[in-house]
């Protein structure tokens, strides 16, 4: 990072005292921003509310990440409730059927939809290139919405230049980019194109490639009616 | 959890709405807005990581079961999913109590119980507050107060300069503290 060995003005002041609410700061710049600090009453005050704010966040609930396996644990036990309490011969016969498929290691696995048959779904099944990656999507039943619900998460870091690509297929070769995102865990609604898409996948793109290039895809998901 | 510029999360009270339909796609977004702070909850009163995975356990079947009960005129979910979190957790305790078959004497004094109550209400406000700030301010705080990055490190993971980072992370603090302090204040009126 540029050395500010310059005094600091006050935005600087304010951005370096919310670094130091988290992190040590380089000596030097520790010095800059003490004296800074000492001479406007407004960013000292400042300081000591984000320093405050700061505590807050370190002793929040948020601190502890419950054990991974948890959610498994938590949706298995919502599973059976579910079974029980709906006694639905589709949806059970649905869940077998996906878990024939995931045992038979399959990368594409339709999920048991929302239990009045209401719109479409389906798990986004990770390629072999990114295992951990997991995702969902979900659309709402047909003349009620024209959104797309997309939920993933463990998405690897992307390199410099790279975007995450979101698109909706036709199931007859034709794709309909969606949106783009960077973040390795992303929840958002995006618009669908006219027309029910039956495959949604996630692709990795490089930012300014001609448009013909190809990307690397690596989740990917058929949509089945609920 | 976040989303791309532009996007929009969807609202709590749309998401409990989905799962009283029976949406397990919705349940899932909610566990992961709230599994983590239900486990804090947990892990504070009961101070007993397993109790507080069944916890989080107990309070998402509730919510599976009983969505149909919320009433967002009443209020909004997270104080409900906290409610269900409070007494959920006290059953826990009590049973916990009944199995160890502790002596009467050292079951917790009702004062200290409120106390502990109202500074985990005051820390949900912390984690409600977070989920209502603006997913690019919001973003750079967890990854740094949570995932332990550095700046440089959290400009790398989201793709952004250096300088973004600075800015947000400060940006976010602040506005976390305006919240929080708009909050406290409405609260002494």
């Amino acid at each position: 990072m540029a050395i500010p060995m310059r005094p600091l003005s006050c935005a600087e002041a304010r951005e370096e005292a919310a670094r130091r609410a988290f992190e040590p700061l380089e000596p030097h710049v520790e010095a800059t921003l003490s004296a800074h600090l000492a001479a406007c009453t407004d960013c000292r005050n400042n300081a000591e509310d984000l320093q405050h704010t700061a505590l807050l966040l370190r002793s929040s609930l948020l601190v502890t990440e419950p054990p991974l396996e948890l959610e498994g644990h938590v949706f298995q036990a919502i599973r059976s409730v579910g079974r029980q309490r709906r006694r639905s011969r589709r949806r059970l016969t649905t869940a077998f059927a996906a878990s024939v498929l995931s045992i038979a290691g399959l990368a594409l696995i339709a999920l048991p939809g929302p239990s009045q048959g209401r719109g479409r779904s389906a798990t986004l099944a990770p390629t072999d290139r990114v295992a951990p990656a997991t995702g969902s999507v979900t659309i709402e039943g047909p003349g009620t919405s024209h959104e797309l619900h997309l939920n993933v998460t463990g998405l690897p870091d992307l390199a410099d230049g790279s975007t995450y690509a979101l698109w909706a297929g036709d199931g007859k070769g034709s794709w309909t980019l969606l949106g783009e995102f960077r973040t390795t865990t992303t929840e958002a609604l995006y618009q669908l194109p006219r027309g029910a898409p039956e495959l949604v996948r996630v692709t990795i793109e490089r930012i300014g490639a001609p448009p013909d290039t190809p990307g690397l895809e690596v989740l990917t998901g058929r949509l089945s009616s609920g | 959890v976040t989303g791309p510029a532009g996007s929009l999360p969807t609202p709590d009270e749309a998401l409990v709405e989905r799962v009283s339909r029976g949406d397990e796609i919705a349940l899932q977004t909610l566990y992961r807005r709230y599994g983590r702070p239900v486990f804090g909850v947990g892990l504070r009163y009961l101070d007993d990581p397993d109790l507080a995975q069944d916890l989080v356990q107990d309070v998402f079947l509730k919510l599976w079961r009983r969505a149909d009960t919320f009433e967002p005129a009443k209020g909004s979910f997270s104080a409900w999913i906290f409610t269900i979190a409070r007494r959920s957790a006290i059953d826990l305790q009590r049973r916990r109590a009944r199995r160890a078959a502790l002596p009467l004497e050292s079951a917790p004094e009702p004062r200290v119980e409120d106390e502990t109550w109202h500074q985990l209400e005051v820390d949900w406000q912390v984690v409600e507050a977070l989920l209502t700030m603006d997913s690019h301010l919001r973003e750079p705080l967890l990854l740094a107060y949570y995932r332990g990055l550095t700046q440089r490190e959290i400009a790398d993971h989201l793709g952004v300069p250096l300088g973004t980072v600075k800015s947000r992370m400060s940006r976010g603090l602040a506005r976390l503290g305006e919240i929080l302090s708009r909050r406290a204040a409405l609260e002494r009126e």
